[in-house]
């Protein structure tokens, strides 16, 4: 039967190899799953036959990931040869979609996804594999036999093939999938002459390039953690070893999410024509939530690495969040809430569900089972700490969770209660999500500035007296510069105020480090990083969230619109901008028709250039639907943004546009960068892992004292603790 | 090496005067947003309480303030083709039509709740971007605060506002030597193997 | 603490289970069970020629929005005609309304597939948007108390509209002498 009404459907068949080896190549990575598990938890729980096992799970993890990339690579294959006969070709594909947006359809809709998604996965479990590889050798090395010798050593020769095991379970789930209902390499025949092509939002900017990838990086990503909670709880112990590995991978994966988040908003305002970045759609909630938890797990993770508490609460968080990723994978395919980004799948939203079930119920029932044994003496000693800081870090970010949850899912809770439809939109989100943007924002003044344990008011008085005083001196500059809108005006104090924060930080941290080793400044500055990548590449990530908070305050209060009619010549005048309308054209693409005007911009008289803002029709898209694409002139002081309205169509002789400025918008997309450069500083590999090992066990363990670290490069030397402030105590443990 | 200055003499239970401080502090932190919320929600996203209808003075000036008050408008009402985006925000036609409705009916005079209850009366109240507060939609308001302060006193009562906390300690893990200033030799033993292999 | 997470996750997946049982695409009509509202306006093929709803007092009335830009209006217009060939013009009323659309393009359409009901122009939408109309086609299935039975917004296939119409006729009461509601 034919796929598409429209084309004729050939009679010869196609070459069925590519299905067949695709197809094969998922099953493999299926039964590779299957080994993972077994033979992981057996590694894991068993205790005989230790080393046999794990060895065989990390096989199996390597070799899932080589089959899915043969299952990749087929489906690459399939779409740039237009093989119409592999039936995810037969959906997205089409001869006249440009060679860059047919290899990136691989993961625009439904089962592609999916198999892009699995892949991930199977690449996850092997890099953990690969990383841990030498672990066994090291056992073997030290007596042969696996024995109870040291509390550091056992467990986690058997973390690393359960984690493995619990990646191999969640990889069961989706190579299922796809080798059932979500088969993309089904077999079409008689096999169409062309496809529809891809969904024509997808293919107007090379964005979706990178968009997607980054975020399922990062949703995928968050089963590692998981996987790492799942395994702590099944062993009955959480060592200290496993909360920093844990909490690398949940960096990596952090970092990947917070790329795709922000690309996402960039695709968004870049293609979608409507001015703005975020429109708190259910799907866009759905992948910030998981973002949210994570980003509370980072911080109370620190929490527990210093005085080992937390250790449940920060297992409910890791696999809150893995549920979260899973809750926003099943919104974008069940169509459960209608959303710009929502494709229904058929059967795939209720096993998605049954799945999500699965793992809630589990969890639930493990925790319940384990948590009695992980509870830790410990003690937040004073309101005024790091600790008390950074739980209430978590309370917002949770709180926030909640709120946008809530939010998100409401309206189906009143249809469910009362039958009526109701819309839950950006004006409600907004309104929630400043106050507690604005208190994450101060705390982040706060955190960083105390010190662990208590805080003298000495202390308190020496460190926050700049910020503060910065703080106000800017609210009154602003005020006295005209400013006189609050929102924008407490951003701008609340930004100076941790800015100074994170000034002051660096500036002690510098100091102690030239007086120390003698460094020039630049060297001071490359060992913190080297040695505190996680607390000073942490600072950058704020010093990004913070350039975030200032961009979206500032487009938010100041965007102006304006949208006008304009004959050849004619002028738009909307702020410092002048937009002068020159023709209509048209151009016939092999893919679609584009319809476009040209106008001339200005600013403040000076002339800018062009700018061909668009409108698209695709020919093989059923709906014949017109995408706009609108032309962004950007700047680091604004962005100028224009939409094609409407066009004369009988005479070409005039054009509708809308103009928008958005001021500072460009900051939002530089502030994601630096987000992301200062989680690449946290998670840059260092050689010092495995001597703090054994200082971190001991602190993991309730000690209250603090070990030096050991420098393995610089002659061993221990270093001299004998300093006046608490605070610089805990610099060099990090 | 040596133990940083702590006071041992300061037992963990007793300072319930700082806990009960900080348990004050963290709930004034988290009510403010309650007054917060609504000073924004009054200064940004225009809550229609105290909005007339433009006054019928100078035409120019007329034209911006309806324009204005259109805009605002529009933000509170979803373009029904368009999810979750604004009727001003969306560029799609019937948005555009249904700004043209608010503006005639401002220029004849109608208040925004007027307006606002047009259309929903033909659209139903799916209209609105943010629910009315009325009934059950009361939930989606106060949830949140209820789960903060919630939250908070769970925190309060884990912290150990009243007393000690629990006293289980893993049972698998190694206990920490409270009075081991030195590493333990079997400690040294497993660091200078990994020294050695790394 | 620990199990807040995890915990709340259950009532939320019975609620998305719930969820998956209905389609969230379509909107629910405001209008179903209330009083059509009246409107006045111009024929399609002679401007100065108004229609109103009230005209059409103490009839059965489906009123259908349309354009010709719309795909499946293509293929619900058979039945359009079937409808208007089928019942008498004094029990049951059909009426056109372009939606989104110019009058030329509109009358090209009737031109192809034929139809000789009464047909009228809408511009700037003013009545579709009184009507809560968010696509095309939509069809209202009015009685003659003036009351809204249906509002179906996907295209009509006979057995829907005969099975309606059918219906309201049969359920005919005498008409309200003052129903008839102003347009605001």
């Amino acid at each position: 039967m034919c796929e598409t009404p429209t084309s004729l459907c050939s009679t010869a068949h196609k070459n069925n190899m590519l299905s067949a080896l695709g197809y094969g190549s998922v099953l493999a990575a299926l039964i590779a799953a299957g080994i993972m598990a077994l033979a992981g938890y057996h590694a894991g729980l068993a205790r005989r036959n230790i080393e046999f096992a794990a060895t065989l799970t990390r096989r199996a993890a390597y070799f899932g990931f080589f089959a899915m990339t043969v299952g990749m690579l087929v489906m690459e294959i399939a779409l740039l040869t237009h093989d119409f006969s592999v039936e995810y070709v037969a959906r997205v594909g089409s001869h006249e979609t440009p060679t860059y947006y047919t290899a990136i359809s691989l993961w625009s809709s439904l089962d592609g996804s999916i198999l892009f998604w699995g892949w991930i996965l199977a690449g996850y479990g092997a890099l953990f594999a690969f990383t841990r590889r030498s672990e066994i050798d090291a056992h073997q090395r030290v007596g042969g036999r696996v024995v109870a010798a040291d509390g550091g050593l056992v467990p986690s020769l058997k973390t690393t093939p359960l984690v493995i095991a619990v990646i191999g379970t969640v990889g069961l789930f989706f190579f299922g999938l796809l080798a059932g209902p979500a088969n993309p390499f089904g077999i079409v025949s008689p096999a169409p002459l062309n496809g529809p092509g891809p969904n024509p939002l997808l293919q107007n900017h090379p964005l979706m390039g990178l968009h997607p990838p980054m975020l399922y990086f990062g949703f995928v990503g968050m089963t590692v953690p998981f996987a790492f909670a799942i395994a702590g709880l099944l062993q009955g112990n959480i060592e200290a070893r496993w909360i920093r590995d844990s909490r690398r991978w949940m960096v990596a994966a952090w970092a990947f999410l917070t790329m795709g988040i922000i690309g996402g908003g960039w695709w968004s305002y870049e293609v979608l024509g409507w001015g703005g970045a975020w429109a708190w759609d259910p799907v866009e909630n759905a992948s910030f939530l998981p973002w949210l938890t994570a980003t509370a797990f980072l911080h109370s993770a620190m929490v527990q690495k210093r005085g080992g508490m937390l250790k449940t609460w920060n297992l409910s968080l890791m696999i809150g969040t893995f549920l979260l990723t899973l809750l926003g994978t099943f919104l974008t395919r069940s169509g459960v809430i209608d959303s710009v980004h929502a494709f229904t799948e058929g059967v795939i939203g209720p096993l998605f569900l049954g799945f999500m079930a699965i793992i809630a119920l589990g969890s639930l029932t493990l925790i319940g089972w384990r948590s009695n044994r992980l509870y830790t003496a410990g003690q937040i000693e004073s309101p005024v700490s790091r600790e008390s800081a950074f739980i209430l870090n978590n309370l917002l970010l949770v709180g926030f969770t909640f709120t946008v949850l809530l939010g998100t899912m409401f309206p189906l809770l009143i249809e469910a209660i009362r039958g009526d439809r109701i819309s839950v939109g950006p004006p409600y989100f907004n309104m929630v999500a400043s106050p507690i943007g604005l208190a994450l924002l101060f705390l982040m003044g706060i955190g960083p500035a105390l010190p662990w344990r208590r805080a003298t008011s000495d202390h308190i008085k020496k460190s926050f007296r700049w910020p503060i005083l910065l703080g106000v001196v800017t609210a009154i500059a602003a005020f006295l510069l005209g400013m006189r809108q609050l929102l924008p005006t407490i951003t701008l104090a609340f930004a100076a105020f941790v800015l100074t924060t994170i000034v002051q930080e660096f500036a002690m941290g510098i100091k102690a480090r030239r007086k120390l080793a003698n460094r020039s400044f630049v060297g001071a500055l490359l060992d913190l990083f080297s040695r505190n990548g996680h607390r000073y590449g942490g600072y950058i990530v704020h010093v990004g969230v913070v350039v975030i908070a200032l961009a979206i305050s500032v487009s938010w209060t100041w965007k102006t619109e304006r949208q006008e009619t304009l004959r050849a010549g004619e002028r738009l005048a909307i702020e410092d901008y002048e937009v002068e309308f020159v023709e209509v054209w048209g151009i016939e693409e092999p893919q679609r028709f584009v319809i476009g005007a040209t106008f001339e911009t200005f600013r403040n008289g000076k002339p800018l250039g062009q700018e061909q803002p668009r409108l698209n029709i695709y020919h093989r898209d059923p709906s014949q639907q017109t995408i706009g694409t609108p032309a962004v002139r950007s700047s680091l002081s604004s962005d100028l943004y224009l939409t094609l309205m409407a066009i004369d169509q009988d005479n070409l002789a005039h054009a509708t546009v809308r103009a928008i400025v958005n001021p500072g918008i460009v900051w939002l997309w530089i502030g994601g960068m630096i987000m992301g450069i200062g989680a690449l500083i946290a998670i840059w590999p260092r050689g010092k892992i495995r001597v703090r090992a054994a200082s971190d066990q001991l602190l993991a363990d309730g000690g209250t004292y603090q070990l030096p670290s050991l420098d393995i490069d610089s002659s061993a030397k221990t270093e001299n603790l004998e300093r006046t402030s608490p605070s610089k105590t805990e610099k060099s443990i990090e | 090496m040596h133990r940083s200055t702590r006071n041992t003499d300061q037992l963990p239970g007793t300072n319930k005067r700082l806990h009960a401080q900080m348990f004050i502090w963290a709930l004034a932190i988290g009510l403010s947003p309650a007054p917060i919320t609504k000073l924004i929600a009054q200064s940004v996203d225009g809550a229609f309480d105290g909005v007339e209808a433009p006054a019928p003075a100078g035409d120019e000036v007329r034209e911006a303030e309806l324009d204005d008050l259109t805009a605002q408008i529009g933000a509170e009402l979803r373009c029904p083709i368009c999810r979750q985006q604004s009727v001003a925000e969306s560029s799609s036609r019937i948005a555009r039509e249904m700004q043209g409705v608010i503006r005639e009916m401002l220029m004849d005079e109608k208040t925004p709740e007027e307006i606002e209850a047009y259309f929903v009366q033909s659209y139903g109240e799916w209209i609105l971007l943010r629910p009315k507060v009325q009934g059950l939609n009361s939930i989606l308001y106060v949830l949140p605060f209820l789960a903060l302060i919630l939250a908070l006193v769970l925190i309060g009562a884990k912290i150990g506002f009243g007393g000690t906390t629990g006293i289980h300690e893993s049972s698998l893990t190694v206990s920490a030597p409270d009075t081991g200033s030195t590493l333990s030799a079997r400690d040294r033993e497993w660091l200078d193997k990994a020294r050695s292999e790394s | 603490m620990r199990w807040v997470l995890p915990l709340a996750f259950v009532p939320m997946l019975a609620l998305l289970a719930w969820g998956l049982t209905r389609d969230a695409r379509r909107l629910p009509s405001a209008l179903e069970g209330k009083l059509a509202p009246d409107f006045t306006l111009a024929d399609l093929y002679d401007p100065s020629d108004s229609v109103s709803l009230h005209d059409f007092e103490g009839k059965v009335v489906v009123l259908n929005f349309w354009a010709s830009w719309c795909i499946p209006c293509i293929t619900e217009h058979p039945v359009l005609v079937k409808l208007h060939e089928t019942y008498d013009p004094e029990d049951v009323a059909l009426l056109s309304v372009l939606f989104q659309d110019a009058p030329e393009n509109g009358q090209a359409f009737i031109q192809d597939l034929g139809g000789d009901w009464p047909m009228v122009v809408d511009p700037g939408s003013h009545t579709a948007i009184r009507y809560g109309v968010y696509g095309v086609p939509e069809t209202f299935f009015i009685g003659a108390d003036r009351e809204v039975a249906l509002r179906h917004d996907l295209a009509v296939n006979w057995d829907l509209v005969s099975t309606m119409v059918d219906s309201l006729v049969a359920s005919q009461g005498t008409p309200k002498s003052s129903a008839i509601e102003s347009q605001d």
